[in-house]
């Protein structure tokens, strides 16, 4: 056996294991939503071809609109949250000085949890009975005299109770990627910077931010697919009320699948899904492409 | 469904109940039942099966596996799987839709067979049935009703003009007569919608008797929620109630903050955790009080088309179904008989438990094989209603769509 021969199967051999889970739990069910989202898909039954039908009916189903509406609300209003907060603490966490390690460590600690840990916890700091931040936003006046303050009676006040703690809860990672980019920025850019008379702040804008294109593309594509995958959050936070308003398209789609079992809009939801993420990171690795 | 499909959902649902089956006995047995249920008190019921099949030298044993609020998806998968499950304790709601397509086991001549068929409950019966063909048998019952703080509320209203009378005597010491559980739907159709069935009558607001019509703003369902919305304006309900979950009122009234709420019958197993209230229990009624409802919840029982054992399962069922099997579960505080024989002569009735008994004699459930999507346009209902929304408008725009969803049908 001649080497390049061998090396190709130690190739095959090293990457099967990795392109059998891919295959498995993404490549064959995704080619089986598409295949699903085509038929009438009865859970007890024979699947019927309806070819277009259900992606029609998800276009005229209003659930479809506006859990669509509000999740593009929720993705870009708690994307620049946690951007700016992830920026903030990278650049702090980039000086080298006493206790850097120590709190990259407390800001990173809140991504080891679970969403659905995180969303519990923070259910119950909101809490009307108990809840810490309850009590404080009481303390300056919030909820009135009466002091009955609850997050979770408006669509709103609810939608920004839980961007604050996606913002606690996911930041970390953020902030790694930015402090990771941060530290393959040359010092000597900074020094030119310093030695041409540009501020701290100037810095920042004029040299920093440009050379971090690449780490804040992927912070933003991530926040933003993840924005769009929003689902255990609002699931336990705010079930999706008042009123329905803050169900997320990932909750439509798995009350059409798996509580109202029509398997077939249900994929056809899911495809539209990916095809919004697919378009709107693709214009976001356009957006920052490196000049 | 596909067949490689099918293998991979064997696969999970087989990985799922491994571990009951591995736990459960070192012995192995030539028949073992495999029972699906949503609640854990199930599990007395299968000990006690159990151990009479042994007294009795059978060589058939039950398994249960308990899949709490999971129950709906998993048994779905596993009927489209083709996974074995011999007996399933289902929520009562779903079993329209089960049955209707065709996944549960005819059991009529069976039930017609036994000397209590006609004291079997009446309306848990009608779920269970397509055209006189019984597909399940009751299981247990969970009748709503309300439950009231007799140091707060020393006598009970028994008309809505005395409720509200009450209410603004409450308001007027600053104190909160009731509360309700606005954002989740089935804790609202369940202690809600029995004011506006006791007004009009079953069927009268919600969806028909054979489920093709929405019925939600029936001007009787209107009235009841009129009346509760007055409460609210009143003064002697929470401000956040429209925000409040099941748990919020349940544990301000536990707190001794609200004077009456509804709850159903498994709340008497909780009176012995909080010995300071002196509870008491009254049906919900019309608004002159002469007519009492109540949403009659539960599980029904039935056998799966993927049965391997379908002799063992009606063996099984028949004994849920037998005076012995029904002390099981009145011996656990709460619970309620199926049989209307066993009312008056089983021990462990209490005037508690009768007050619940009584109320679901004259009580409702909603039949409809849509009953998950309906919930949706019911829950946002509620919430808009009780948000500030005006009852009529909203009950008629809910209406219209929980109409297109009956008209849509299942898949």
């Amino acid at each position: 056996m001649n080497f390049v021969r061998k090396e190709k199967i130690i190739f095959v051999l090293m990457v099967s294991p990795a392109l059998l889970l891919l295959s498995v739990f993404f490549i064959w069910p995704l080619f089986n939503s598409f295949w699903i989202s085509f038929h009438t898909w009865p859970m007890f039954g024979k699947p019927k071809w309806v070819g277009l039908d259900n992606y029609i009916y998800t276009l005229n189903d209003p659930r479809f609109w506006e859990t669509l509406k509000f999740t593009t609300i929720y993705t870009f209003t708690a994307t620049p949250m946690l951007f700016i907060v992830a920026l903030i603490t990278a650049l702090l966490c980039n000086v080298r000085t006493w206790g850097t390690t120590f709190f990259r460590a407390m800001y990173f600690l809140p991504v080891v949890l679970s969403f659905a840990t995180a969303s519990y916890i923070w259910l119950w700091l909101y809490s009307e009975l108990y809840g810490i931040i309850i009590y404080v936003l009481e303390l300056f006046g919030f909820g009135g005299p009466d002091k009955n303050l609850n997050v979770w009676t408006t669509p709103t006040s609810g939608l920004w109770a839980v961007n604050t703690m996606v913002t606690w809860k996911f930041s970390g990672i953020q902030m790694i990627i930015l402090i990771a980019g941060l530290q393959a920025i040359r010092d000597d850019y900074n020094e030119a910077s310093t030695l041409m008379g540009a501020s701290r702040w100037q810095t920042i804008w004029h040299v920093t931010l440009p050379l971090l294109r690449p780490s804040i593309a992927l912070c933003l594509i991530l926040c933003i697919a993840g924005g769009y995958q929003a689902y255990e959050q609002f699931l336990i936070m705010t079930q999706g009320g008042p009123q329905g308003a803050t169900r997320t398209i990932l909750m439509h789609t798995t009350d059409m699948g798996f509580t109202w079992f029509k398997l077939g809009p249900a994929a056809s939801v899911g495809i539209f899904v990916m095809v919004i993420i697919f378009v709107l990171t693709a214009i976001q690795l356009r957006l920052f492409k490196p000049h | 469904m596909g067949g490689f499909m099918k293998i991979i959902l064997k696969f999970f649902l087989v990985l799922s109940t491994l571990i009951p089956l591995v736990t459960f006995s070192s012995q192995v047995f030539s028949r073992e039942l495999v029972v699906w249920s949503r609640h854990s008190p199930s599990q007395n019921l299968v000990d006690a099966f159990n151990k009479k099949m042994e007294a009795e030298g059978k060589d058939l044993r039950a398994v249960n596996s308990v899949l709490g609020g999971d129950f709906v998806p998993k048994f779905t998968a596993a009927l489209a799987a083709g996974e074995r499950v011999d007996v399933a304790a289902i929520d009562l709601i779903y079993v329209p839709y089960y049955a209707s397509i065709g996944a549960l086991e005819d059991m009529t001549e069976f039930l017609k067979g036994k000397d209590y068929y006609n004291n079997l409950n009446g309306p848990m019966m009608h779920l269970g049935s397509i055209d006189g063909r019984h597909y399940s048998a009751p299981n247990d019952l969970g009748i709503s009703g309300f439950a009231y703080n007799k140091k707060l509320l020393p006598n009970p209203p028994t008309t809505w003009a005395e409720m509200t009378t009450m209410c603004e005597e409450f308001a007027s010491r600053g104190k909160f007569l009731t509360g309700w559980p606005t954002v989740s739907g089935g804790g609202m159709i369940y202690t809600h919608a029995p004011w506006g069935w006791a007004e009009g009558g079953a069927h009268s607001g919600w969806v028909n008797e054979d489920g093709s019509t929405a019925n939600l703003n029936d001007s009787t369902m209107q009235a009841a929620f009129d009346h509760f919305t007055n409460l609210q304006k009143i003064g002697c309900v929470p401000k956040n109630v429209a925000a409040w979950d099941w748990a919020d009122k349940q544990d301000a009234f536990l707190r001794g903050e609200l004077a009456m709420i509804g709850t159903g019958n498994f709340i008497i197993g909780m009176m012995g955790d909080y010995p300071d209230i002196d509870w008491g229990f009254f049906a919900m009624f019309s608004s002159d009080g002469t007519r009492k409802s109540a949403f009659v919840g539960g599980d029904l029982i039935g056998i799966p088309v993927t049965t391997g054992d379908k002799e063992g399962a009606m063996e099984y069922i028949e004994f849920i179904l037998s005076a012995e099997g029904q002390s099981v579960y009145t011996r656990q505080n709460g619970g309620l008989p199926i049989r209307s024989d066993l009312f008056n002569t089983d021990p462990c009735m209490t005037d508690n438990h009768r007050v619940f008994l009584n109320a679901g004699d004259t009580g409702h459930v909603p039949y409809t094989v849509v009953y998950n999507e309906l919930m949706e346009p019911w829950g946002v209902a509620i919430q808009e209603i009780y948000g500030g929304g005006n009852p009529g408008s909203v009950l008629a725009k809910h209406n219209a769509r929980m109409q297109e969803i009956i008209d849509e049908g299942p898949e």
